[in-house]
């Protein structure tokens, strides 16, 4: 804790076994988590952008043992998550908790709001009664909701309602790390700005640190300090938002960047000249040789065809995996 | 919702019911069999056992030579058939819902653990049904009540035990879908242990497919217990069944043939009744229909 790392990834890999097509055939596996390494400083935000398949769910279920590891290490606070059993884990459920992607599935839509958000205060026993209900009602009123909302389903609420009352529940033991999986995209646009704020908001309050998942780049902008950008299962990039904003060194980073809609329509006249990202992400289970992204790349050769290329600082805190990484930004072209 | 109650309509599922013709059929059918069964010692006009030799094999009071004092005629012995009818209710209706809830309480309980736990246990558990559904349930019942004495409780449990198959099934199939809900996975992140993950938030969410499937299955039992009490090894007299009247009348099917044709057809009216009663129930908790 000494350098201020809350929690350190190192070489996590998680693979899904996909059964043979035939009989006998060997079992393939499908690498959604490749070899990802970073850490994150207490307080700041993360963000890890990609286009949807590339692993960013996975990595963040992973991270809070969702699912099971195949290898590597998740060090929390200097202790491996990846290796605790069930039961050891529990201890750690409540620093890490996770803001769920659609509001519409994350309540248990049988259940009162005040129930909801005091399952995980009930459950490491941090209060009952009185106190619980007080507790519930002091969560819900720091995210924004009314008091007497308590006693409604999830049914009765909006979208970006719903969001508020997860954020309650995740927020409810307290936890040092919050993982956001997508918070907002199943928002209208209106209500995601909404969202961001609050997180914003409580994580200054609190000094909650982030990891914040998101398949756009303009989301991450708003609420993010570091920026990692993942295709088909590895970290591509990863730098400070405002270098990786400023000077993209990865192909594919540059490509994210272009692909965000211009609301001026005078420049988007130009749009026509600009190098949108082709062709769609290749399939995980048979991911091309080399540098994952050499089909799509603009620069490939043939060591882009032939070597995988790993992450490597380039630039004080900037770190990129490829081979001819862009040197100035956007300019050069 | 504070106008509506103003306007004294009647509750959602009454209205969705009337909308719902079969299902309308299906509530009145059941409804009659349930206060037949319920209040069988006050309706029916004679004692069921009660052999009257004067009146051996009347027709039904419709029919020509038919007696009014015994609307739906006897049967070889005297027995008035309309209270035997009555009674008969009685036995189907307790065997059909009580053999349910056995075959529901442990049909649940396995496809809980199967769609929840997965893996090997799921693999045992799903084996173990595939077993069961290869061996013909009449079958099944027919060595257990032979091994035991066979009387109302005896049989309960054998139609429960054998009839716990669908039930696994379907709960196992609902709770493999509601497993991969966020609202789960946020209880596991909580560190909410599993029991509660089950009881909590899976079982009330599989609630809906349990009262479907409890509806029909209470028709099947009734067609089981039937079976049985035909076949001679369910009910036993003086106890009255619908299956033991079926039986006693099928020798008399081609010169008197009342005995039997009456109790059949009100075992088929029950059972469609409780099959339309099941369909609208099915329509009316599936959430897509929730806007009608």
């Amino acid at each position: 804790m000494a350098d201020g790392k809350l929690l350190e990834v190192k070489n996590l890999k998680t693979y899904f076994k996909v059964k043979a097509e035939k009989i006998g055939g060997k079992p393939r596996y499908l690498k959604a988590v490749d070899d990802v390494s970073f850490s994150i400083r207490q307080g700041e935000t993360l963000g890890i952008v990609g286009e949807s398949g590339c692993g960013k769910s996975t990595l963040g279920n992973t991270i809070i043992r969702l699912l099971k590891p195949t290898e590597g290490q998740v060090l929390f606070e200097g202790q491996d998550l990846a290796k605790l059993s069930r039961k050891e884990l529990i201890k750690y459920r409540k620093d890490i908790q996770m803001i769920f992607q659609d509001p519409y599935s994350s309540l248990n839509p049988r259940m009162r709001v005040e129930e909801i958000i005091a399952e995980p205060l009930k459950t490491h026993h941090i209060a009952s009664g009185k106190e619980l209900h007080e507790k519930v009602l002091e969560l819900m009123h720091n995210v924004g909701l009314d008091e007497s909302y308590a006693s409604r389903f999830p049914h009765e609420f909006s979208g970006g309602q719903r969001q508020r009352i997860g954020i309650a529940r995740a927020l409810a033991l307290q936890p040092k790390l919050v993982i956001c999986d997508e918070p907002v995209s199943a928002l209208d646009v209106s209500i995601q700005a909404q969202i961001l704020n609050l997180l914003k908001e409580l994580q200054r309050t609190y000094g909650l640190t982030y990891i914040f998942i998101a398949h756009g780049l303009p989301t991450v902008k708003h609420i993010s300090d570091r920026i990692a950008v993942m295709y088909l299962g590895q970290i591509v990039e990863l730098a400070d938002k405002e270098s990786l904003f400023a000077q993209p060194m990865h192909p594919y980073t540059e490509g994210l960047l272009e692909a965000i809609p211009l609301p001026d329509p005078d420049l988007r006249k130009q749009e026509e000249n600009r190098d949108i990202l082709k062709g769609d992400i290749p399939n995980a289970l048979d991911p091309p040789s080399g540098c994952h992204f050499h089909p799509r790349c603009p620069y490939a050769d043939d060591t882009c065809r032939t070597i995988c290329p790993h992450l490597k600082e380039l630039q004080p805190g900037h770190f990129v995996a490829c081979h001819h990484p862009l040197k100035g930004g956007m300019a050069e072209k | 919702m504070k106008t509506t109650a103003k306007r004294r309509r009647a509750p959602r599922w009454l209205r969705s019911l009337w909308r719902s013709k079969t299902g309308m059929v299906g509530f009145i059918i059941v409804a009659v069999v349930m206060f037949c069964a319920v209040f069988a010692p006050y309706i029916a006009p004679y004692d069921p056992n009660a052999i009257n030799p004067l009146y051996m094999l009347k027709p039904p009071a419709f029919v020509e030579g038919g007696d009014i004092q015994f609307l739906l005629g006897t049967d070889n012995l005297g027995h008035d058939i309309l209270s035997r009818l009555i009674y008969g209710a009685r036995i189907s209706m307790l065997i059909g819902v009580f053999s349910v809830f056995v075959a529901g309480f442990i049909g649940t309980a396995f496809g809980l653990i199967a769609g929840y736990y997965g893996g090997i246990c799921d693999s045992i558990i799903m084996r173990i049904t595939d077993a069961f559904h290869a061996i013909p349930r009449t079958l099944l019942a027919l060595v257990a009540v032979s091994l035991m004495q066979a009387s109302v409780t005896t049989l309960i449990i054998v139609i429960g035990v054998t009839g716990w198959v669908n039930y696994a099934r379907l709960i196992r199939s609902e709770v493999l879908v509601l497993k991969e809900r966020e609202f789960v996975k946020a209880s596991i992140t909580i560190g909410t242990p599993d029991y509660k993950i089950i009881l909590k938030h899976i079982l009330p969410n599989v609630f809906s497919v349990f009262i479907v499937v409890s509806t029909l299955a209470v028709a099947t039992s009734i067609i089981a217990e039937t079976s049985l009490s035909f076949l001679g090894l369910g009910i036993q007299p003086p106890n009255v069944s619908w299956g033991g009247m079926l039986s006693a009348g099928r020798n008399y099917l081609d010169t008197d043939w009342w005995v039997a044709t009456l109790p059949g057809i009100t075992l088929t009216l029950t059972v469609l009744g409780i099959m339309f009663l099941g369909n609208w129930l099915r329509d009316y908790l599936d959430p897509h229909n929730q806007g009608l």
